[in-house]
């Protein structure tokens, strides 16, 4: 297969913290590869890394088959980069920004998808980019990735700050970019339910590093939560294991979270002679999935 | 693409910059004021034995004023690069690292050796107009450490803000703290060319700024915290 992205055994200290150890991903082209997980699980941290701003401790990431700490200027040009909070240069208006960037991109450059979005903000052409809102910026950074055409877009937690009407905005033209030939994503959120219908692969960190690395399609069909009824008030300690991915007690009404079939779980909560009742499986969203796996804390 | 890299960093300067050349400006008409009233109401030959034979710099407002001029063009600079690690996204240009980087700093510099020839050019303008052509020389030997001070304050202050780790920047405010007292301290005391012979040391010392001004942005650049 042909990957745009081949981060290999990744680890990664802030002094004796571990971050994570020995993280692998691939992104193929054409995919949309969300990093999912909770803020100071390392999100950022990769997206450094693959910019080659950050140099792991241990491991590689290609993009492009070329080592992250040393892009050449063409694959830089084949790369956008959205950074965390929409941060562009903000001493500039909507017009210098354009013609700076522009002259970056020769042949690439497609200045009409800048100005579409650009058409939708009210803005004063002189206006600076320092004094707009937060959903405005983030259509300026939008606009100027979406002209840039990159080949690889890296998003850091683009939704940072966004309502709704523009985080919306922003999925939407988002979504038409992947639905070009061959564009790739490298995404992260910390609004997940955003991500149900864009990403296609993706990995879940957690304090002690990776947790999770599936697909879209396959967490869904395989991840399942399960609620059920104690017969008594009693205090369950089911702590997560092979079957028990997470599990969660309010009074007597139980949620389990587990990759297993319904069957497999009755059976192992009779094998902790678990007294229950009303066991159902209930469908999840992408979001509730997520907190079923790294927890709500 | 290089063009647009120098049009970045003019908009970042160019307000700072303009002021700064107003303000030399005004000075050196301040200097060039005080020596025509000075003449008028103590006599030439007063202003002569104060400015020759006793050797009071009467130019002395100038001073400070390059090493201002460096921190101001060096801070409105980089200061927004540094704000919320904008430099990331400069660093992401299409561009080699070190070219973006030299072109950066270079902007700067050529910016403020265009300011102080202006102000060269100016002062011995005011001085030819008052004194006798031997006492021009004295009087821009005097100043070059002073503009040479300026251009060290300019790269000290670009080394001082894209250094990632407190405890270095610190460090590098300390040695620039140095160097400029070192260049400026006897001068304005210590009548003319006081620092004659010691500018070649000067020059070479210089080269220390001009050799590291990039480790800095590099250590910035490979995540250093």
């Amino acid at each position: 297969m042909d990957f745009v992205v081949e981060c290999k055994n990744l680890t990664h200290y802030y002094g004796n913290k571990l971050i994570y150890e020995n993280m692998s991903f691939n992104i193929p082209r054409g995919s949309t590869f969300g990093l999912l997980g909770k803020n100071g699980t390392g999100k950022t941290t990769t997206i450094n890394i693959l910019n080659g701003y950050l140099k792991p401790r241990s491991g590689q990431c290609l993009i492009f088959g070329e080592d992250s700490q040393k892009l050449s200027p063409q694959t830089k040009a084949r790369i956008g980069f959205l950074m965390e909070g929409h941060i562009q240069f903000n001493f500039m208006n909507i017009h210098q920004i354009e013609k700076f960037y522009s002259a970056f991109y020769p042949g690439q450059w497609k200045k009409e998808a800048y100005w579409e979005l650009m058409a939708k903000l009210q803005v004063e052409p002189d206006q600076k980019i320092a004094t707009m809102s937060c959903g405005q910026r983030s259509q300026v950074a939008l606009g100027l990735i979406l002209a840039q055409d990159p080949d690889l877009m890296i998003l850091d937690d683009y939704s940072m700050g966004l309502d709704a009407g523009y985080r919306r905005l922003f999925l939407d033209y988002l979504s038409e970019y992947t639905r070009a030939e061959n564009k790739t994503v490298f995404i992260t959120s910390h609004i997940i339910q955003d991500l149900e219908d864009l990403i296609d692969d993706f990995v879940i960190l957690d304090y002690r590093g990776v947790l999770l690395a599936s697909t879209l399609d396959r967490f869904r069909s395989e991840f399942k939560q399960f609620r059920f009824d104690l017969e008594n008030d009693t205090q369950l300690s089911l702590q997560p294991d092979e079957l028990v991915s997470n599990f969660e007690q309010l009074k007597n009404r139980c949620t389990l979270y587990s990759f297993s079939d319904p069957a497999e779980v009755k059976a192992y909560l009779k094998s902790k002679q678990v007294n229950f009742k009303n066991f159902k499986p209930v469908p999840m969203s992408l979001e509730d999935a997520f907190i079923g796996l790294t927890g709500k804390y | 693409m290089i063009k647009s890299l120098l049009y970045k960093e003019w908009l970042k300067i160019r307000w700072a910059y303009l002021i700064m050349f107003g303000v030399f400006l005004l000075i050196l008409a301040k200097i060039g004021l005080e020596i025509a009233y000075d003449i008028r109401q103590m006599d030439a030959n007063a202003v002569w034995y104060n400015a020759v034979i006793r050797q009071q710099i009467f130019y002395s407002w100038l001073l400070y004023l390059p090493v201002l001029s460096g921190i101001v063009i060096g801070s409105v600079q980089f200061a927004p690069e540094i704000s919320a690690k904008r430099l990331k996204l400069t660093l992401h240009l299409p561009l080699n690292e070190t070219t973006i980087l030299l072109l950066m700093t270079g902007v700067g510099f050529a910016a403020l050796v265009l300011l102080y020839l202006v102000a060269c050019i100016s002062l011995s303008l005011i001085v030819l107009h008052f004194f006798p052509v031997q006492v021009l020389s004295s009087v821009l030997i005097t100043a070059l450490p002073w503009f040479l001070a300026g251009l060290i304050a300019y790269l000290a202050t670009t080394m001082i803000f894209t250094e990632p780790v407190w405890l270095q920047r610190v460090l590098l405010m300390i040695v620039a703290w140095f160097f400029l007292n070192t260049y400026l301290l006897y001068s304005p005391r210590g009548g003319y060319e006081t620092y004659t012979h010691a500018l070649p040391w000067f020059i070479l010392l210089s080269l220390f700024y001009i050799i590291s001004i990039l480790t800095p942005a590099q250590r910035f650049r490979r995540g250093v915290e």
